[in-house]
């Protein structure tokens, strides 16, 4: 939330003198940018640990660092969505599904459907949305915690993705004619600018950048916050609460059906499986990147930073050969450390719990 | 790229041409495939495992591990897919980045590797594939394919019956792995295919239990019920032989029982057979020995070339052999 | 002379860039009610805080029977033998009053089976002890707020017996159930009990206290004895002679802006205890406060919210008209339409996003006018929260910290602060000085007579009678939801008490 600092000084109808600079508890200041302080000490640990070959760092070579953002690029786009219904407060479990099932679409339009590449895309990406209005309207409407209304939801998309797969991986093949997939589709997979940047990448930067600024500089973003501070605060405020919060579900159901496309793009397949468990990682990310689970505080370069760091974590444990179990410790530990940090801030700030 | 072939047909398919052990294509340059190999080097092996969680795949990777062992100069990496094509994907990129001398593979999913396998070949890095492929052609696409043959496996496991189990002839059952998967289809059919070696012997009831003991006890047990007089049971894996066992004994009846995998162990088909709960299991081989086997001709003899498609044949575990086995 | 049961010498406590505390030196003696007074953030709450082990001090000792001693947490200071009850007491409604008692201290039969007969009968003696007959089985939700006060009280003295810490206990209580505290607590205090009573109601102070610290700014202001004149502790409270609270009067109002004509709420569905106006005249013009008296249960806040669209679903009836025009008011945003504010009673529930910065709670009411086009303006909000800053004296000066953080009447008047951003025509205000300390009150009633003189209509509902009769122009006086009586300011507060409950003056 740097950006959206409000300087009194600025008009010149208030002396300013009117502004003291008030003490900033340093504490404060790393909670705030704790992902990124992450992100850069997991990167300098990574310099420090890295294997070297004839003096190289591995960990620094670009081909490795595009490595990292490829295998972050799906959870990333999911934990963006995630970001804007944990800051109303929410929760989205039924994201990973929802990866799933999109996949599983995507595939079978464009092999047994017959469908061209961009009413497949659009499809998808509608049938995203809907789903997630649907979740939001079902827990606005009848005031069911998301947890539940989305843990149905996590239910209902894979068994839909079962239906619609019949039960079967759906490979893309491609090609002209009934059966194949248009080729363009397939570049979802590959790397631009010289073999380098993942496409997957690319996708996840672009919308991340779109959602930042949809969060920070619109009148929507601002919504999002103030329902998650104080729904009831918001409403006498005149804040459209329930669209807010119907919109936020629509996001992650987009954000969840992008990243089922590029995950059939970039793997050229379809399962009913896929995702599984994203939701997790998702919501890790966000927690890492400094937004809080009571809602109305957090930011979303923190989401892209914690996705990023956790990438990064995984692939410098799997260049020294170390144990995945010792990955999920590391990264319970982080959690951990992030989630007491924000919780001692409050508590400095007399917020209590 | 243009279709996705099962890799099980192009290996039955040699097999019809063949033996057991056959070779597809040869490389035609006397360089060898990798330049860096000298008789006393140090070298890394990357390992992709699918799926950690299934325990025939930690099976493998302990086969693995003790045959990298014998190996003075080789490191043996293993990344766990975790049933993940994306953490399967970048697993393997990381093995490049690496620079692995030699990258193992068992892709979880055919179609959604391919592309990371190609990336490994592109880099100059042989890829031997175990137990599962990816899409394209061993020695072409890929270095090579070690892994065994589920149809061939499951025919002995017929022929047994046929000739050791049920000579004089009688009712049997077959529990079936997951419905849809390759393997259940391969091993049904393989079963079916050696018990025809003995007219006499009839398959009353074959059911899917996907994969897992307590499916298996709960068919089985009506199968029992339906067929009282079931002399033999083949169960596609080893857990489901377990779980067939419980049924047998729920029942009480001895019923002949054989299972698949043949993993060790004391909760394994082998342990069963040597207790005598069990009539055989027949080993699916992991091929970590041939692999590893393979590896030392890359690296440390400069092999220009290797065979494309490795069979590796099933070993039965009966009651002859089975103590020996277990007491390994 | 013996040692005092507690004293405090020189304790300082800081949170982050805050001094809560500068210095304080504090004695009790066995036996003695010592009131603490102070207005909110004068440094009461942290005192009480560092007696009951919730925090350690910085600076500076704690001495019980003149034995330097630390607590590192609440149990420490339990072990002490000091207990303190908190405004929100530490019961569990759903258990009952035996199971509360013994939380966490159960009885236990065999060491497995809890052993509910014997936990009932020592809690019926426990009771009993202190003139109380609640019967031990029944849930605490079923007490009213006064026994819920003895049980906690009781619980309290279980687990330490010297020194008993109360903070506000006589809030939420109803006159008759004040007396009874106030005899309980004197017979503690016969039986050698030390007592800190902290309280916001000095008329309360010569009743049952022995002494009287006054404290401010972290500071003890002074220590007086219970019979000082009120003046006297006014003016150690505020820190300056209190000559006015209240301004001026206008001189004269304008036309009529909000005008009910016996007008109803017909509610969609009944509610009990929630009073819908009924057949309710009257009328607010440019210019005017308007004070709604009545008392608990009247149907004050039901009017407002009614009105502002927040309350249950209904729909008026009769004429409601707003600037002569007949308007329907059946949501927050006819209401807004219509040029209404609100603020509400309840400003941490349902009036601030609390972690979220004052800036941006500021700005809340005023987002579509900042956001051309849906895109926040980063310019017009600074304006906006200048405009506001210069208004209204909210401290620290900073809108970038959580509003959560500010005392009770800077959140106050950012809740004030950010309905004026709107530029309403009529604020409904539900009692707007609730938890607002004397100086911070002075200062919001100076605000709303001037935001008045520019002619802002003001209709306020009150539980403080001096508060209505000091600031409004006229009153009226609701009794089951009907406008029953009205009054010009300045009237006597005996005669407003008569016409809510009914009686003649």
């Amino acid at each position: 939330m740097s950006d959206q600092k409000i300087s009194v000084a600025a008009n010149p109808a208030v002396p300013a003198t009117a502004a003291p600079r008030h003490r900033v508890d340093p504490l404060a200041i790393v909670v705030r940018f704790q992902s990124l302080i992450g992100l850069v000490l997991v990167a300098i640990g990574g310099v420090i640990f890295s294997p070297r070959r004839h003096g190289e760092i591995l960990f620094l070579n670009p081909d490795n660092i595009a490595n990292i953002v490829r295998a972050v690029s799906e959870t990333g786009i999911i934990a963006i969505g995630m970001t804007f219904v944990i800051i109303t407060a929410g929760i989205d479990l039924s994201v990973g599904a929802v990866l799933g099932l999109s996949s599983v679409v995507t595939a079978s339009m464009m092999i047994s459907g017959g469908f061209g590449l961009i009413p497949t895309i659009l499809a998808v990406l509608v049938m995203g949305i809907v789903f997630g209005v649907v979740q939001g309207t079902i827990s606005s409407r009848f005031r069911l915690e998301p947890f539940i209304v989305t843990l149905a939801g996590l239910q209902a998309a894979r068994g839909l993705a079962l239906i619609v797969s019949g039960n079967q991986y759906i490979n893309i093949s491609y090609g002209d004619g009934p059966g194949l997939a248009p080729p363009v589709f397939a570049v979802l997979g590959e790397r631009l600018f010289d073999n380098t940047v993942p496409v997957a990448t690319i996708v996840f930067i672009i919308f991340a950048a779109i959602a930042t600024l949809l969060l920070n500089t619109t009148r929507f973003g601002r919504y999002v916050y103030a329902v998650g501070g104080n729904d009831r605060a918001a409403r006498i405020s005149g804040v459209p609460v329930s669209m807010v919060r119907i919109s936020v579900y629509a996001i992650t159901g987009f954000a969840s059906a992008l990243a089922g496309i590029v995950h059939a793009g970039q793997f050229n397949f379809g399962s009913a499986n896929d995702g599984m468990g994203y939701e997790l990682t998702a919501i890790a990310a966000v927690v890492i990147g400094g937004t809080s689970l009571f809602g109305g505080a957090g930011s979303m370069v923190g989401t892209v930073a914690g996705t990023i760091m956790l990438g990064a974590l995984a692939n410098i444990l799997q260049l020294n050969n170390i144990t995945p179990a010792t990955q999920l410790l590391a990264t319970a530990a982080i959690i951990v450390l992030a989630a007491v940090l924000q919780s001692l801030v409050r508590r400095r700030e007399g917020l209590g719990r | 790229m243009r279709t996705t072939l099962r890799g099980s047909r192009v290996l039955r398919a040699a097999l019809l041409a063949g033996a057991g052990l056959c070779i597809a294509g040869v490389a035609q340059a006397a360089e060898p495939l990798v330049k860096a190999c000298a008789k006393d080097g140090q070298f890394v092996i990357g390992f992709s495992q699918a799926n950690n969680a299934e325990p025939y795949r930690q099976h493998v990777n302990d086969e693995l591990t003790a045959a990298a062992k014998e190996v003075p100069g080789f490191t043996l990496q293993i990344a766990d897919g975790a049933g993940n094509v994306n953490t399967q994907t970048s697993q393997v990129d990381n093995f490049i980045t690496q620079k692995v001398d030699v990258l193992l593979i068992s892709p979880f999913e055919a179609a959604p590797l391919t592309p990371a396998v190609k990336r490994a070949m592109d880099a100059g890095i042989p890829v031997i594939e175990l137990d599962r492929k990816t899409v394209g052609d061993p020695g072409k696409d890929y270095t090579a394919f070690i892994g065994g043959d589920n149809f061939k496996i499951a025919e002995e496991a017929g022929k047994f019956t046929a000739t050791k189990l049920l000579p004089d002839g009688g009712e049997a059952a077959v529990l079936e792995g997951l419905p849809s998967s390759t393997p259940a289809v391969e091993r049904l059919n393989g079963f079916k295919e050696g018990v025809k070696a003995n007219s006499k012997i009839q398959i009353v009831a074959e059911q899917a239990a996907d994969w897992v003991p307590d499916k298996a006890q709960t068919a089985f047990a009506a199968m029992l019920q339906a067929h009282p007089d079931i002399k033999v049971l083949y169960a596609s894996n080893d857990m489901m032989a377990a779980g067939a066992l419980l049924a047998a004994k729920g029942a009480g009846k001895d019923v002949k029982i054989i299972g698949t995998d043949g993993l060790p162990g004391p909760a394994g088909g082998i342990e069963a057979v040597a207790k005598g709960d069990w009539a055989a299991t027949f080993t699916y081989p992991t091929g970590a020995k041939e692999a590893i086997e393979m590896s030392k001709k890359i690296l440390l003899d400069c092999a220009t070339s290797v065979d494309a498609t490795v069979t590796v044949d099933t070993t039965a575990i009966t009651s002859e052999n089975a103590k020996q086995l277990a007491g390994k | 002379m013996s040692a005092p049961l507690l004293s405090v010498t020189g304790a300082v406590k800081r949170f982050g860039g805050v001094q809560a505390l500068r210095g304080v030196d504090f004695d009790l003696k066995a036996g003695e009610i010592h009131a603490l007074l102070g207005e909110n953030g004068a440094g009461k709450s942290t005192l009480m805080n560092l007696l009951s082990g919730v925090y350690t001090p910085d600076e500076g000792e704690i001495h019980i029977d003149g034995k330097s001693v630390t607590f590192n947490n609440p149990r420490e200071a339990q072990a002490a033998g000091i207990a303190t009850i908190f405004q929100e007491l530490d019961l569990v409604p759903s258990l009952d009053v035996a199971a509360n008692l013994f939380l966490g201290r159960e009885l236990m039969r065999q060491g497995a089976v809890l052993d509910v007969p014997a936990m009932r009968r020592e809690a019926k003696r426990r009771l009993e002890a202190i003139d109380l007959a609640i019967d031990p089985a029944r849930l605490v939700a079923d007490l009213s707020i006064g026994q819920r006060q003895v049980v906690a009280i009781v619980k309290a003295l279980s687990y330490a017996s010297r020194v008993l810490i109360m903070d506000e206990p006589t809030a939420a209580l109803t006159v008759g159930e004040v007396e009874r505290l106030f005899e309980i607590m004197r017979k503690l205090a016969a039986s050698g009990v030390g007592i800190i009573y902290i309280s916001h109601r000095l008329e309360e102070v010569p009743e049952i206290a022995d002494r009287v610290t006054v404290m401010r700014d972290g500071r003890v202001a002074g220590i007086t004895e219970p019979h000082a004149p009120q003046a006297e502790l006014v003016r150690l409270l505020v820190g300056r002679p209190l000559d006015e609270l209240y301004p001026e009067r206008a001189r004269s109002a304008g036309k009529p802006l909000l005008t009910l004509r016996d007008a109803s709420f017909r509610l969609v569905r009944e509610s009990a205890g929630w009073q819908p106006p009924t057949g309710v005249s009257l009328e607010v013009r440019e210019g005017e406060i308007v004070g709604l008296a009545g008392i608990m249960g009247a149907g004050r806040t039901e009017l407002l919210s009614a009105l502002y669209g927040t309350g249950l679903a209904g729909r008026w009836q009769g004429e409601v008209a707003v600037d002569g025009k007949p308007v329907r008011l059946d949501s927050i945003n006819a209401a807004r339409k219509a040029g209404i504010a609100f603020v509400t009673d309840d400003r941490r529930g349902s009036g601030l996003m609390l972690r979220m910065a004052v800036g941006l709670n500021l700005v809340m009411s005023v987002i579509r006018r900042i956001s051309p086009a849906g895109l926040m303006s980063p310019r017009r909000q600074a304006e906006a929260v200048a405009r506001s800053f210069g208004q209204f004296d909210i401290r620290p000066k900073n809108p970038d910290i959580a509003v959560g953080a500010l005392s009770g009447g800077n959140q106050q008047k950012v809740v004030l602060a950010k309905e004026i951003l709107g530029n309403p025509r009529l604020l409904l205000l539900d009692e707007p000085t609730r938890g607002v300390d004397v100086g911070a009150k002075g200062e919001i009633y100076a605000r709303l007579r001037a935001l008045a003189a520019q002619g802002l209509g003001i209709l306020v509902a009150s539980s403080e009678m001096p508060e209505l009769i000091g600031l409004c122009d006229r009153i009226v006086v609701l009794r089951q939801g009907r406008n029953v009586a009205e009054f010009n300011g300045g009237v006597d507060e005996h005669t407003v008490l008569a016409a809510a409950n009914g009686r003649e003056a």
